[in-house]
């Protein structure tokens, strides 16, 4: 091992070996996917008449899905969901489907995640909760789901007094039967835009689409 | 070896310490500064997790923040400055040559630790992404891949310029990490900041990054540190050195393509994930191999070990990376993935890499690097004693809590009647074991930082004492 150029071209080559075949490999693949429609016609075109999905975010729901970055959400969150039989991401309703590469071609920072100290968000759109329960959710997760290690948010709330008439966004507390978070009597709690930011990027977090590549997973 | 050389390479070696003098220090300092930082911010993010409250009141300091700026602190400050010391030494050490940029590497390290501060601020304020390890702006690692230029000229230039012509598998090690890093490292920035990658092809080469910054920068150095200080300081030849090289080049060739390991069931095409665990499997190759180098080398002088506070350091680091090997490649099997993903085993496994391998190799190294540096011995055995003790004692604990705590995490999970609150609950007595673990740790750092103050001090003094009363305890 006394071969200068030698030992330097084999430490250069092993890692373009594996930048090439991981990287490079996985851009040519699949690098330029596009949206697409549910169903192919016969020759495999898209019908650009159909919806497109993934569709694009819309609104306020794009500033959420910076609130969502900046607050590190993903740390504890997945964005993923894996096929039947892998854990009980299917079972437990957090997607009809596996998620595909497709589903992410919008995102300009991918938000796939890696832990689950919260649950899956793949689909938290298409869920059971309104707009409502996620501003509770985020002002202390305590009042919907006692015992929760989520941290609270209330830092995107504003805590103040009631001027006149009670705010039309402020939150609603009929929830909160422990009486322990409710504001105090002449005040409200009112979201700030970053709060409504990340409620409407919640509502708009949904794969319910199938696509010619993947389609909705069958019950049985 | 005539009584001359003896003489002229034991110079030459005190020539190299000098010459380092200066950026080594400013290296050590800041790893140190840094290993506190990351330390307190991976304490609170650790108690987050069980007082949800926490100081939950301030938005710098929520969870998706501190844990960003523990990744960070850790990965850029700790590690990395701590390799610039230990893998600069040894690549001078080992070619006997002075360093001639002292002045250089001390501009790339100023510039490096300016820039991770401000990149820690820019995620303390929210200006991160979601990407682990690269939430800094892009402005940030442009700065610090400026300032590694420079460090990295100056280890080239070392290496290249050698009077001792023989590499030694440690050397390989150390340069290789050295080349490595600036290439991955550059690569993932490209990628991910600068064209419009998207969509799991930026999951992939994050992953790829990632992977890399362990394997292909924090592992080959620490590697290179263990082959270089356990047998100088047991006196004893590597047992079966001829297998080294082989265990160096299976290294390299399988270890990055392991990242498919961490993308197992995601949306991104089955032969990633299909290679990742083939090359996480082939891995028994250099882990064996190192096992019958360094550990086989440390088992038949076991007591040596206990007397000796660096060798026990380091050989904690080398013990550590053969467990890391054996559980990476049982926990990269199907079954095992898919109770283990996305739970606290994954954490638990990076800190048996990270801490367990890498941070306790470091440890060692410093402590036997740095009175070299200042000519003087360290001023307190029993704090070395006691960082030992809360660091092996310490990381033990976090990593056992976590590993049990993810392995329940993942079972329970699994089971669709099992509600994810009541999974919340269950991993509760783990989470808060797992912190006072952490407060372990961290005042074994604290003790680390608190003799290295003092031997700076004690150094400083001895500037100023006449010659004849000057401390020169130097070991050999």
């Amino acid at each position: 091992m006394k071969n200068l150029p030698f030992l330097i071209s084999g430490i250069f080559a092993t890692l373009l070996f594996s930048w090439m075949g991981v990287v490079l490999g996985t851009q040519i693949q699949y690098g330029d996917l596009e949206r697409s429609s549910s169903e192919l016609d016969e020759n495999g075109n898209i019908l650009s008449d159909e919806t497109l999905y993934p569709e694009p975010l819309v609104g306020l729901a794009q500033i959420g899905e910076e609130v969502y970055t900046e607050m590190g959400c993903s740390h504890c969150h997945t964005q993923q969901v894996r096929k039947k039989g892998m854990g009980s991401d299917f079972e437990r309703g957090w997607g009809k489907r596996q998620s595909v590469a497709r589903d992410y071609i919008l995102q300009s920072r991918v938000l796939l995640g890696s832990y689950r100290i919260g649950q899956d968000l793949a689909n938290v759109g298409d869920r059971d909760y309104d707009r409502n329960w996620h501003m509770l959710h985020f002002y202390n997760p305590q009042i919907t789901s006692p015992n929760s290690n989520m941290p609270p948010y209330s830092f995107l709330f504003d805590y103040k007094k009631i001027k006149g008439q009670k705010s039309l966004d402020a939150l609603d507390f009929s929830m909160d039967t422990s009486n322990l978070y409710k504001p105090e009597e002449g005040f409200e709690v009112v979201p700030t835009t970053r709060a409504k930011a990340l409620v409407e990027y919640m509502m708009s977090l949904n794969q319910d689409y199938e696509l010619p590549e993947m389609k909705f997973t069958a019950l049985e | 070896m005539s009584k001359d050389t003896l003489i002229s390479e034991e110079s030459i070696q005190s020539k190299i310490d000098r010459s380092m003098q200066s950026a080594g220090l400013l290296f050590s300092a800041s790893a140190i500064v840094w290993l506190i930082i990351g330390s307190l911010f991976g304490l609170v993010s650790a108690i987050k997790l069980h007082i949800p409250s926490f100081l939950s009141g301030f938005e710098w300091f929520t969870y998706g923040r501190t844990q960003s700026v523990f990744i960070c602190s850790m990965a850029y400050g700790w590690s990395c400055n701590a390799i610039f010391a230990v893998g600069l030494w040894i690549i001078a050490r080992l070619g006997l040559r002075e360093v001639r940029h002292g002045g250089l590497m001390f501009c790339g390290g100023l510039i490096w630790n300016l820039s991770l501060s401000f990149g820690i601020l820019c995620i303390l304020l929210g200006q991160m992404t979601s990407l682990d390890f690269l939430e800094m702006p892009g402005g940030v690692f442009l700065s610090m891949l400026f300032s590694y230029a420079l460090i990295g000229i100056s280890a080239f230039m070392i290496f290249k310029n050698r009077l001792n012509k023989e590499i030694y598998i440690s050397q390989l090690y150390a340069v290789a990490g050295f080349f490595w890093f600036p290439w991955f490292f550059s690569a993932a920035l490209f990628i991910i900041y600068f064209t419009d990658v998207r969509g799991t092809v930026q999951s992939v080469t994050h992953g790829w990054y990632a992977h890399n910054f362990f394997g292909m920068w924090l592992t080959p150095i620490g590697l290179a540190a263990a082959y270089y200080f356990i047998p100088k300081l047991l006196k004893r030849p590597i047992n079966k050195y001829y297998l080294a090289p082989l265990g160096f080049w299976s290294l390299a060739l399988f270890y990055s393509w392991g990242v498919g390991r961490l993308l197992i069931n995601g949306p991104v095409p089955v032969w990633i994930q299909a290679s990742g665990t083939i090359a996480t499997v082939l891995m028994f190759v250099p882990a064996l191999i190192i096992l019958i180098n360094v550990n086989w080398t440390v088992i038949p002088f076991f007591k040596q070990v206990f007397s000796n506070y660096k060798l026990r350091f380091a050989v904690f680091g080398a013990f550590s990376f053969t467990v890391f090997g054996i559980l990476g490649i049982f926990s990269s099997t199907p079954d095992s993935v898919a109770v283990n993903q996305f739970t606290y085993a994954k954490e638990s496994l990076s800190q048996l890499g990270n801490y367990a391998f890498f941070s306790m190799l470091m440890f060692g190294s410093l402590y036997f690097i740095l009175p070299k540096f200042v000519r003087t011995d360290w001023p307190s055995k029993f704090l070395i004693n006691f960082h030992f003790i809360s660091s092996s004692i310490g990381i033990t604990v976090v990593i056992i809590s976590l590993w049990l705590c993810g392995n329940i995490q993942g079972e329970l999970m699994s089971d669709p009647n099992v509600s994810f609150l009541t999974i919340t609950e269950v991993t509760q007595p783990y989470l808060v074991t797992r912190t006072f673990a952490l407060i372990l740790l961290l005042l074994g750092h604290l003790s680390f930082a608190f003799n290295f103050l003092r031997l700076l001090f004690v150094s400083i003094v001895a500037l100023f004492e006449p010659v004849d009363s000057k401390q020169l305890v130097v070991e050999a």
